[in-house]
């Protein structure tokens, strides 16, 4: 920058304060302006930046959560059945430790048995859709309970009231895909409108028709994609077979 | 001075921008790190979730490249990898009770025998009697001796290997209620030893009886096989991020019957528990458990040997055994009235080497068949039958050795069943009598000839071929073996008719044969068995018939003037029907023959005294079995994880 000098004629004292004298209204002014406008640019950055970053994190916490949801129900369809009736001589001596697999299967409900902790247990565990629950603000929702399993009857073990909870799911009629899907052995949907549970012979065969599932888990929080201006949205599928 | 300081200051305001410059570089770069760190961790998260799919596909490959494997024998030419003939015998911890098939890596040494080696078998001492306990700890010792048979190589080499399998090892070993721990087969695990063998009848999975024959196969089922495969897969670090360990238990989906012929006759309480008839002696019949190969030759051990005979109740083996005496007192009766010491005949009837043999050379023959006048004791001790009405005898198409002028003491008895002892009195008509009891006819104990009951059926003495023959039974009769439960026996002809019903849907190779007059001379092949199931109410063989697979006859199966040759099974299912094979038929059953509820086993092949021409034979091939039902793919029992 080139320094203008007025100092011809002045005291010593002042000539030295105009020697040293500072920038013109107009380089302050500009080079404000420049700081400003680098300075703006920056925090705008930044500002941006950390609105991705907050929305990465719900981003990976919704991840994390599909993840965690399709992990789990994966491994309670890959133990679905462990133990069954045919490892025993006489299953009926023993009702608590045969485990039925699928037990009540509907688009946004498995109802299952199996040792899916690996720890000598046959437990019962249900994976429903919740849509709304006035006590509950994080839904629609999927709820997984465990219990062991107690009695012979499959339909009536137990109710667990603990649980845990896949939040912020996109309900199966907006997502355009049912949260669970069952095909056969060739890869064909199996038909559970005409019976979905083991109560009934259609639907045991049904059932029993199943060879795989498929999830489908979407996801949707209430906050904006800063880039897209949407709200924040996740999908993960899954498909699990049957072991039984 | 002043101009001094004017110019330091002028100095330090200059580094005004290098400082402004190093915020923005390290606000940027900062910013930029967790962006990096941010997208390590969700590499990382993602690479985790990789491994572990990958570990699972790749455990899961090795059950399956195994379980197909074990459908073929190593010297099989459809599959050159098979080792269904180098599966263990033995459960784990014994001798050569374990079998590896390891799947290394290029420059790679798996050795699940090594506490050193990354991929050492830290599960295995809680499949055996090691005294570890707890089942979640990871084990540092293995079975004393040698307690491995040699590895065998994955078969990555003969598929398409761009990809090669991720799995390590599969150790395949014999099932036992101890590796069934906490799921035990009996549920609690208390009735036998946990190291009790577990087999499969066809429906389920029973504990095997034990004794000197443990094996499945010698006890009408199969042997169950836990395969269990560590897969590890390598993350970019080279480390060995995610291990899985994945179990099958699999079983071949073919049966295993207990005997040559097994009797089903329902319940324990059937009022009709009659399975056995022998009309004559010496029948020209063979009756084999030994293990014969797919074209009826004797054949080295592709499985364990059968009694020739089996029931699945206590009453059908009562039955089984007073008739077999029965036939002994016959065959005795005969030789003792048409025999001399000399070996000569007493005219007018013709002393055979065979009833010679029986008479024996001394001055008295070596058998009695005098009814004693009380019960005599069995050899040992048999379940003893409740007492229940015989059926109204079928008319029989033979005349029992009726008026033989060279009979014993008891020749005056008209009736050709069984009758009960001790009941002197003749039963003058066929009407409802009590059930035989195995005691029935017992000797004269005060007698120094040889009970009746001691003939030996088994002796080629009697039939160059042999009446009977096989693993002896368990029970009072050697002939004959008593299942376990009665439910063997079921679930086994349950699992045959399982079969046939998908046979059935599938239509591979299924006929059904409404009129049997119409009947085909021949069905099936060894490559493509058939299923022929005659719905009409009997079969009556007039014409040869030669088949391959099952014959299923819904009533009476009776094999007249005809040349009857199946490999397979045949199942005859009556509630009061018989199976029969008259005087002039030939061939032979080689596989298994099965009665079900109420059927009737009339052996009925020749009229006179003379020697059997062993016109027809039904002997026991697994192989056989096998190929009708099918021996692939093994069926998987159960699949379940492990901690490892």
């Amino acid at each position: 920058m080139k320094r203008s000098s007025h100092s011809v004629g002045r005291t010593p004292g002042r000539t030295a304060r105009k020697e040293i004298s500072g920038f013109t209204l107009i380089e302050m002014l500009v080079s404000l302006l420049i700081l400003a406008t680098v300075t703006g640019a920056v925090f705008e950055q930044i500002n941006v930046m950390q609105k991705k970053a907050n929305s990465e994190a719900v981003n990976v916490d919704l991840n994390q959560q599909s993840r965690d949801f399709l992990d789990q129900t994966v491994r309670d369809l890959h133990m679905a059945g462990y133990p069954g009736a045919s490892m025993y001589s006489n299953p009926l001596a023993h009702p608590e430790k045969v485990a039925a697999g699928l037990v009540r299967v509907s688009p946004t409900e498995i109802l299952l048995e199996g040792d899916v902790n690996n720890d000598g247990n046959v437990y019962s565990v249900d994976i429903s859709y919740v849509a709304t629950d006035p006590a509950d603000p994080n839904c629609p929702c999927v709820r997984r309970s465990a219990q062991a399993k107690i009695n012979a009857d499959s339909f009536s073990q137990p109710l667990n009231l603990l649980y845990t909870e896949t939040q912020h799911v996109l309900p199966p009629d907006q997502s355009g895909e049912d949260l669970f899907a069952y095909y056969d052995q060739e890869g064909s949907p199996v038909n559970i409108s005409t019976g979905g549970d083991i109560s009934t012979i259609v639907g045991k065969a049904n059932l029993a028709a199943i060879k795989t599932v498929k999830i489908n888990l979407s996801l949707l929080t209430n906050q904006h994609d800063p880039q897209t201006g949407g709200f924040l949205r996740t999908s993960m599928s899954a498909s699990s077979r049957l072991n039984y | 001075m002043a101009k001094m300081i004017a110019r330091t200051k002028k100095r330090n305001e200059q580094g005004m921008a290098l400082l402004l410059s190093l915020f923005a570089l390290l606000l940027l770069s900062g910013i930029g790190l967790c962006m990096v760190l941010a997208s390590t961790t969700e590499t990382r998260i993602d690479a985790n979730y990789g491994g572990s799919l990958r570990s699972y596909y790749a455990a899961r490959s090795g059950l399956e490249e195994v379980r197909d494997r074990m459908s073929f024998p190593s010297t099989s030419t459809t599959w050159p990898g098979g080792i269904a003939d180098r599966l263990p015998q033995d459960i784990a911890g014994n001798p050569f009770g374990v079998l590896y098939v390891l799947n290394p890596a290029n420059g790679e040494t798996v050795d699940p025998s090594d506490p050193n080696n990354p991929y050492f078998d830290n599960q295995l001492c809680h499949d055996y009697n090691s005294g570890v306990a707890g089942k979640d700890s990871r084990c540092t010792v293995v079975p004393a001796g040698n307690w491995t048979l040699p590895a065998q190589l994955a078969a990555v080499g003969a598929t398409p290997a761009t990809v090669p399998a991720g799995y390590k090892w599969v150790r395949i070993t014999l099932k036992t209620n101890r590796i069934a721990d906490p799921y035990f087969v009996d549920g609690d695990g208390q009735s036998a030893s946990l190291d009790t063998r577990v087999c499969w009848d066809g429906l389920t999975e029973q504990l095997s009886p034990g004794g000197a024959t443990p094996s499945c196969d010698a006890n009408g089922m199969q042997s169950v096989y836990m395969l269990t495969s560590l897969a590890a897969s390598a993350q970019p670090g080279g480390q060995n991020a995610s291990r899985k360990m994945v179990r099958f238990e699999v079983v071949a989906p073919s049966i295993r019957p207990p005997g040559a012929v097994t009797m089903d006759v329902g319940s324990s309480i059937s009022p009709n528990p009659v399975s056995a008839t022998f009309n004559n002696v010496i029948p020209g019949i063979s009756i084999d458990g030994r293990v014969h190969g797919i074209d009826g030759a004797a054949a080295s051990a592709a499985c364990s040997q059968v009694a020739a005979l089996a029931a699945n109740t206590p009453q059908a083996t009562a039955s089984l055994q007073s008739n077999l005496n029965y036939l002994r007192r016959s065959i005795v009766q005969a030789a003792n009235g048409s025999c001399n010491a000399d070996g000569s005949s007493i005219s007018p009837y013709t002393c055979t080497a065979p009833l010679a043999w029986v008479r024996g050379t001394g001055t008295n023959p070596r058998f009695t068949a005098v009814a004693t006048a009380s019960p005599a004791p069995m050899p040992t001790p048999v379940p003893t039958p409740v007492p229940v009405a015989m059926p109204t005898p079928a008319p029989n198409p033979t005349p029992f050795f009726g008026g033989h002028p060279g009979r014993g003491s008891d020749d005056d008895d008209p009736d050709p069943r069984p009758t009960p002892k001790p009941t002197p009195t003749p039963t003058p008509t066929p009407t409802p009598t009590p059930t035989p009891t195995p005691n029935a006819g017992a000797c004269d104990t005060s007698s120094s000839q040889a009970c009746y009951t001691s003939l030996d059926l088994t002796s080629t003495y009697l039939s160059p071929t042999q009446l009977f023959a096989g693993n002896p039974g368990n029970s009072a009769d050697p002939l004959v073996y008593q299942s376990q439960t009665p439910n063997i026996v079921v679930d086994a002809n349950q699992a045959v008719l399982n079969y046939i019903a998908d046979r059935k849907a599938s239509g591979t190779n299924y006929f059904e044969v409404p009129v049997s007059a119409s009947i085909a001379e021949t069905y099936g092949s060894a490559i493509n068995p058939a299923v022929v199931v005659v719905t009409d109410t009997s079969l009556k063989l007039n014409t040869s018939l030669t088949g391959f697979g099952i014959l299923v006859v819904p009533d009476d199966f009776e094999i007249q003037s005809a040349a009857f040759k199946w490999t397979g099974i045949v199942m005859v299912r009556s509630s009061a029907g018989k199976f029969m094979i008259s005087s002039v038929a030939t061939g032979s059953i080689n596989g298994a023959l099965m009665l079900q509820s109420g059927s009737q086993f009339a052996l009925t092949t020749n009229t006179t005294n003379s020697v059997g021409a062993g016109s027809f034979q039904v002997t026991y091939s697994c192989d056989a079995i096998d190929a009708a039902m099918g021996s692939r793919p093994l069926k998987v029992v159960s699949y379940s994880e492990t901690a490892n």
